[in-house]
């Protein structure tokens, strides 16, 4: 048998409370024997042989019952202070004490050890459960932070591409007006200048856009408001994206009793960007588009219908939210633009909804509430007047 | 030189600065044929051009696609690849465009690799 030091340390340890408990104990039934017969001192020592394997285990419990044994023997039976017995009931009685000390230490030292055992499993359970709660925090963080920055990488990209057309177009015709290989004429100075500021506005409407998204993720979007013309913005949209529509064929209904109402150009230009470059991407070429503003009580409606192959139903509750995306696999989009429109079209006051009528398609519809003040129109005289 | 006028075909969906595009090749005397997405890009390709100024994204499609498709059915064409996105190193290689110019770039650039390529129609009649 191979002992280690942990192993003699601990029954070293188990002797010395065995002897110093039964040394006691001995010491006590010495002093109060007058009073005790010998059955009672049997009991005594029995109860601290009990004592000591419950407390120190079976190397404990079996050395106490053999010293309980022996200083019985040799204190308590005659003759004394002999090993040697003299009646055969002391021997039976002595033999039958052995044997239910060493029983009853042994079944509490199991009982111990096993009750040891089974508070070290409790314990290593937990543990686990503890190591395995962290592990799936850390898991469920570090995919949320992947996640995070794919969205991020995904948003940036999106954005630079985004970016570097109309500065391509800008540097190209700064870069013609000053080449040396071209001499313009005054016409075409002015028309290259003036693409120039045109796309310069473009690249700002996109930075503001894309702050916007924070704005709208802190709810505190403020659309700069300006008495305008809806039908002019629409026309302007779908001039700018006359290249991205020429496969589709595009019918405009802007409705002639349409009163100015205010709004941010800028967003409102964003929102029907959007929703047609959307229409755009995601319907076959040749398919119609169908753009369309009309009065409805107080407010203005403004719908954007497709004949594409519609949304499917389980994806309708989520298009308006952010980074939410049908087509998954497709590197377009960031899944930002509907939650941007969502936010825009809110914060002036208005709804967005998304239908898909049965008889296939899509309609992106959203409302512009027209105010108290601005649904008659007034002259500019009479309002001049009414200020004074 | 060839008996028909030699053309360069600029696809790039961005509208405004294929228009700046064009004016420059224009008025350096080249003949141009426009397209906007891949579907435009192969209806122009009855007749091979000379040349292709070509954007990787495109709305329905991408330039790897248009000139994957020009190979095919037209035959190999000199590419001057434009984009605002950094290509794959291995799309570049197996392609093998005259050059890649990244977003923006400077029209000189542009007309530079244009001019070593092709003479303009314009200057050398047909």
């Amino acid at each position: 048998m191979k002992w280690n030091t942990r192993a003699l340390a601990a029954t070293g340890w188990g002797y010395a409370l065995a002897g110093s408990a039964i040394a006691a104990t001995t010491a006590v039934l010495w002093l109060t024997q007058a009073v005790l017969n010998l059955g009672s001192i049997y009991l005594v020592y029995l109860v601290a042989v009990v004592a000591v394997a419950a407390w120190g285990g079976g190397r404990a419990g079996m050395p106490a019952a053999v010293l309980a044994f022996l200083a019985a023997n040799y204190f308590f039976i005659s003759p004394r202070f002999t090993f040697t017995i003299a009646d055969p009931q002391d021997i039976l009685a002595l033999i039958i004490f052995l044997a239910l000390a060493t029983g009853t230490s042994g079944v509490l030292a199991r009982l111990r050890a096993e009750a040891a055992e089974a508070h070290r499993q409790t314990q290593a359970v937990a543990a686990l459960y503890a190591q395995n709660q962290t592990l799936q925090d850390t898991a469920t963080q570090a995919e949320v932070l992947r996640r995070t920055d794919a969205l991020r990488v995904a948003l940036l990209s999106a954005v630079a591409h985004d970016l570097r057309s109309p500065l391509a177009a800008i540097q190209v015709a700064a870069g013609s007006l000053l080449s040396r290989r071209f001499t313009w004429s005054a016409a075409d100075q002015q028309a290259f200048l003036t693409m120039i500021v045109e796309q310069v506005a473009h690249i700002n409407g996109l930075i503001s856009n894309l702050l916007a998204q924070d704005r709208i993720e802190a709810g505190q979007l403020r659309p700069h408001k300006e008495l305008s013309a809806l039908g002019d913005v629409i026309s302007r949209v779908l001039d700018r994206l006359a290249g991205r529509l020429a496969d589709h064929p595009v019918a405009a209904l802007i409705s002639s009793d349409l009163p100015r109402i205010p709004f941010d150009i800028v967003e409102i230009d964003e929102v029907l960007t959007n929703l047609l470059e959307n229409a755009v991407k995601y319907t076959p070429p040749g398919t119609p588009l169908r753009i369309s503003a009309v009065r409805d009580g107080a407010m203005i409606r403004i719908s954007i219908a497709d004949r594409g192959p519609g949304i499917a139903a389980e994806h309708l509750p989520y298009l308006f939210d952010r980074y939410y995306r049908v087509h998954a696999g497709d590197n377009g989009g960031s899944g930002l633009g509907l939650a941007i429109a969502k936010g825009i079209i809110e914060a002036h006051g208005g709804t967005i909804t998304v239908a898909t009528p049965p008889d296939g398609g899509t309609v992106f519809t959203f409302t512009l509430p027209i105010p108290r003040a601005t649904a008659e129109p007034i002259a500019p005289a009479l309002m001049e007047e009414a200020s004074r | 030189m060839s008996n028909h006028a030699k053309f360069i075909l600029v696809v790039e969906d961005n509208v405004v600065l294929r228009a700046m595009i064009v004016r420059a090749l224009t008025e350096q005397g080249y003949l141009v044929l426009i397209a906007g997405s891949f579907r435009v890009a192969t209806d122009q390709l009855a007749v091979k051009p000379a040349l292709m100024i070509l954007d990787i994204n495109l709305p329905d499609a991408t330039g790897w696609d248009v000139a994957a498709w020009v190979e095919r059915h037209v035959g190999t064409v000199p590419v001057i690849l434009i984009s605002g996105d950094t290509p794959a190193a291995k799309r570049l290689e197996r392609l093998h465009p005259l050059a890649f110019l990244p977003k923006p770039f400077a029209i000189d650039d542009l007309l530079d690799i244009v001019e070593a390529q092709v003479a303009p129609s314009g200057k050398f009649g047909a």
